[in-house]
């Protein structure tokens, strides 16, 4: 069969009034399949090489950085000097790298290695107007680790996408401006479904002067339970008593169960024994995330524990009630006495009988 | 006349064959393009935040690990070594024995020392009694509930029960775990109050080399069964879960590695007993838990939270494998029957289960009565052999397609094959597993639809 011949019969087939239509579209698949899964072949070779080549290059180049980053680190050389003898100084995998060591420092070497990246910010302005998503987070990651007051203001125009805003303000701790620092807190407040535990964690390290705006909220956003559980978790993890005197407020006016166990806990972890008496009635709260929380500052505050108390507390609906009173009773060590009858009677009796153990 | 048409249906029939594979194959190709999305945008996102950052496990809920043994005498010590060193802040370990005949029992009291201790049940899910709890006295955060034999849900359950952290992760006795797979898993509750459930991916560990419980030296199996494993599950957990995780749809987080929101998992009822793929069936239930009561919530999967799992080596405990997970299949899409199509369950409803009832569940089926269609008008002489072999060929270059396209993803996020040749070997098992290993794949999943059918219920 000549060449002339197979290329008649392969148009005829392809062509659809040949009566094979539906041949020639399977062979159009075949054809359109084969070639992407060519192109996705070389792709994913080229890939593979584009990483050795990262990688290979990474380990010429990370002893450049290594060395400069150490001398700078050190006090050895200035930044500025640093910043003159690095490769690939402008390259986000630079940026990236220098980044490790400063989620390591504190204090001085953590601020000169600052200085050094600043220096290389020069291609990741850009980034911030890149029409990329990956790129736009890089940028305004390492915006805010080396520039958190510029970040804001990139900030401030972008805050519809809540991955973006999360990336910028995760970084933005070490923004100095109290202004800004409370615009940064307003943002997160506003951002949903996120853990509030989280958010407070980001609030702890800015450092303790949020502490007056947090009061502030604690104080009047009863409206607003969110905004007030991230507050009070943040001061409970700044181990900042100032709030203390805001406990009766809280505790009188405060409707949402999470505020109220949130607050409970605060005060669990101040140990304030004037607090007894306001804690008190919330050890018989109708909900039961609320009674636990109260329990364990009764527990804690209280220096006698009675026999009413054991069968209130054993005779709760909510098993977590026993479970977490009785961590904080195992741990006094102190026991009133109560008979073998009355311990029988108990709900939740193996739980008490295992402290008594 | 009635040879006629005989061959009219069989024409037709062969038609529906053709749009149906070709609409199957789309779909796989468009799920792959939504995952390569979902991937990129995951890699950003891993990049700039560390699942180890400082803030980030601060902030990580307690997790229980739930770990269900029946006869795992030989694996549980290792396991259980390797579980203990995951670095998590919050985390204990619960080895429930689901009444062993061998000696998984007495290994781990006298490996860990353990002791008789309490603890409390804080839910009340039915289950088998429960014998005895051990704690042991070398590592306080490993416990042990030796229990009555009742199969692996029932195990699980007894878990739940005395589970005591908002969070639990279960997992397969056999699974390894990668040290900082639960900081990476359990990141989606972090960020997202609503997820009730998140699970990671599954990789086959056959051919790896593992050093006290954790993985040394990643390479392809040797075992040509495992091999077509290796690129299954890589297609499966790329090409598929991460697609569907990004249509906010999975139906399937795998019982090998998954992190659960206790409470919601104690108000939907727990894992049914009596199902044999209690993993997916849990996740279906939840879907439509969710839907019926209106809570707002999501279900994740991440690609990069590693579980390593040894794979069958045997196309006899392959077959029971892929028979027993495609009864699963069906008793979970049966028994929830009632959120096809319905725009209440979301894009479950309306995208999801069509998808895995028309395709997983209906798809051998066509597959395997095409072939038999095909072969038929080739024994009567109707067929056009070209058309055939151009068909078997299509066939061929689709599957081709969608796991060179698989590759192509594991290339550009972890490229945890290190090796050129691996990738070599693993385009190599692309072409081949489309000669024979497909229609084999099928052919189980019809003895599973058939097993199914006569209501056996058999874990192997």
């Amino acid at each position: 069969m000549s060449a002339g011949t197979v290329i008649d019969k392969i148009i005829r087939l392809l062509s659809f009034s040949n009566g094979n239509g539906l041949l020639s579209i399977l062979i159009l698949f075949i054809v359109f399949f084969f070639l992407i899964t060519l192109a996705l072949f070389f792709y994913a070779v080229l890939v593979r090489i584009k990483n050795w080549l990262v990688a290979y290059q990474d380990v010429h180049f990370q002893k450049n950085w290594d060395s400069v980053i150490l001398e700078v680190m050190h006090n050895d050389i200035h930044p500025f000097d640093g910043y003159k003898k690095l490769k690939k100084k402008h390259s986000i995998r630079y940026l990236f790298y220098l980044e490790e060591y400063i989620d390591i420092l504190k204090g001085k070497e953590k601020e000169r290695l600052l200085t050094l990246g600043r220096l290389s910010l020069k291609n990741v302005y850009k980034y911030l107007r890149s029409r990329d998503h990956g790129k736009k987070i890089y940028g305004i990651h390492l915006i805010g680790i080396f520039h958190p007051e510029e970040q804001y203001k990139f900030l401030m125009l972008n805050t519809v996408d809540m991955n973006m805003t999360l990336t910028a303000i995760r970084e933005m701790h070490a923004v100095k401006d109290i202004s800004i620092k409370e615009q940064l807190i307003k943002i997160l407040f506003k951002l949903p479904n996120i853990s509030y535990i989280y958010i407070s964690n980001l609030l702890v390290d800015m450092g303790a002067d949020i502490i007056p705006f947090l009061s502030q909220v604690i104080e009047n956003n009863f409206n607003a339970p969110n905004e007030q559980m991230i507050a009070i978790e943040t001061i409970r993890r700044m181990h900042n008593m100032a709030c203390l005197d805001l406990s009766e407020k809280v505790l009188t006016q405060a409707q949402d169960p999470g505020v109220l166990a949130c607050w409970l806990r605060y005060l669990e972890d101040q140990k304030d024994m004037h607090q007894l008496d306001l804690v008190s009635p919330f050890t018989e709260h109708p909900n039961p995330q609320v009674r636990t929380a109260a329990i364990r500052v009764y527990l804690v505050l209280s220096d006698k524990l009675s026999a009413e108390d054991i069968i209130k507390i054993f005779n709760d609906t909510d098993i977590m009630v026993p479970i977490n009173a009785a961590e904080i009773i195992d741990r006094a060590g102190s026991f009133p006495y109560l008979s073998t009858g009355s311990i029988e009677e108990l709900k939740w009796k193996d739980i008490y009988k295992e402290i008594l153990i | 006349m009635i040879k006629d048409i005989l061959f009219t249906v069989i024409t037709v029939f062969n038609y529906i064959v053709l749009v149906y594979f070709t609409t199957l194959n789309i779909w796989y190709f468009v799920l792959n393009l939504i995952a390569y999305n979902g991937l990129k945008g995951y890699l950003v996102r891993l990049k700039v935040v560390s699942p180890n950052d400082k803030v980030l496990m601060n902030s990580a809920p307690p997790v229980t690990l739930l770990t269900p043994a029946f006869n795992e005498s030989q694996n549980c010590v290792k396991s259980v070594h390797s579980q203990l060193k995951i670095k998590y802040p919050d985390m204990r370990i619960l080895f429930i024995n689901d009444g062993s005949t061998d000696d998984t029992l007495e290994k781990m009291l006298t490996t860990f020392k353990m002791e008789p201790a309490f603890l409390p049940k804080v839910s009340q899910l039915e289950t088998k009694e429960v014998k005895k709890i051990y704690q042991s006295q070398l590592y306080p955060k490993l416990w042990l509930i030796d229990k009555e034999n009742g199969k692996k849900a029932d195990a699980l359950n007894v878990g739940i029960n005395y589970c005591q952290t908002p969070l639990f992760c279960a997992i397969d006795n056999d699974s390894m775990l990668e040290e900082d797979s639960i900081a990476r898993v359990v990141v989606p509750f972090i960020e997202d109050v609503r997820t009730i459930v998140s699970g990671g991916i599954i990789r086959i560990a056959n051919g790896c080399k593992f050093e006290n419980g954790h993985i040394q030296k990643v390479d392809l199996p040797k075992n040509i069964w495992a091999r077509f494993q290796v690129m299954e599950y890589l297609r499966a957990f790329y090409g598929g879960r991460l697609a569907w995780d990004k249509l906010d749809a999975s139906l399937i987080v795998s019982g090998a590695f998954g992190v659960f929101r206790h409470s919601i998992v104690v108000a939907a009822g727990g894992y049914l007993h009596e199902t044999i793929g209690e993993d997916m069936e849990l996740i279906v239930r939840l879907h439509r838990y969710c839907g019926d009561n209106h809570i707002p919530y999501k279900i994740r999967y991440l690609p990069d939270p590693i579980a390593w799992t040894e794979g069958p080596t045997t196309l006899k405990t392959l077959g029971k494998q892929r028979d027993r997970w495609q009864r699963g299949l069906l008793d979970s899409v049966m028994r929830h029957i009632k959120m096809l199509f319905r725009p209440k369950y979301k894009k479950v409803g309306i995208l999801a289960m069509p998808f895995y009832f028309i395709y997983e569940m209906i798809g051998p089926f066509i597959e395997i009565a095409g072939y038999i269609a095909f072969f038929a008008l080739l024994i009567s002489g109707n067929a056009d052999t070209t058309f055939i072999v151009v068909f078997l060929l299509v066939s061929v270059v689709m599957g081709m397609c969608l796991s060179v396209f698989t590759l192509v993803l594991e290339e550009i996020s972890f490229h945890r094959y290190p090796k050129f040749k691996h990738m070599v070997n693993l385009i190599f098992v692309a072409i081949i597993e489309n000669l024979g290993y497909r229609q084999l794949n099928s052919w189980w999943r019809i003895k599973g639809t058939w097993s199914y059918l006569k209501k056996n219920q058999n874990w192997y």
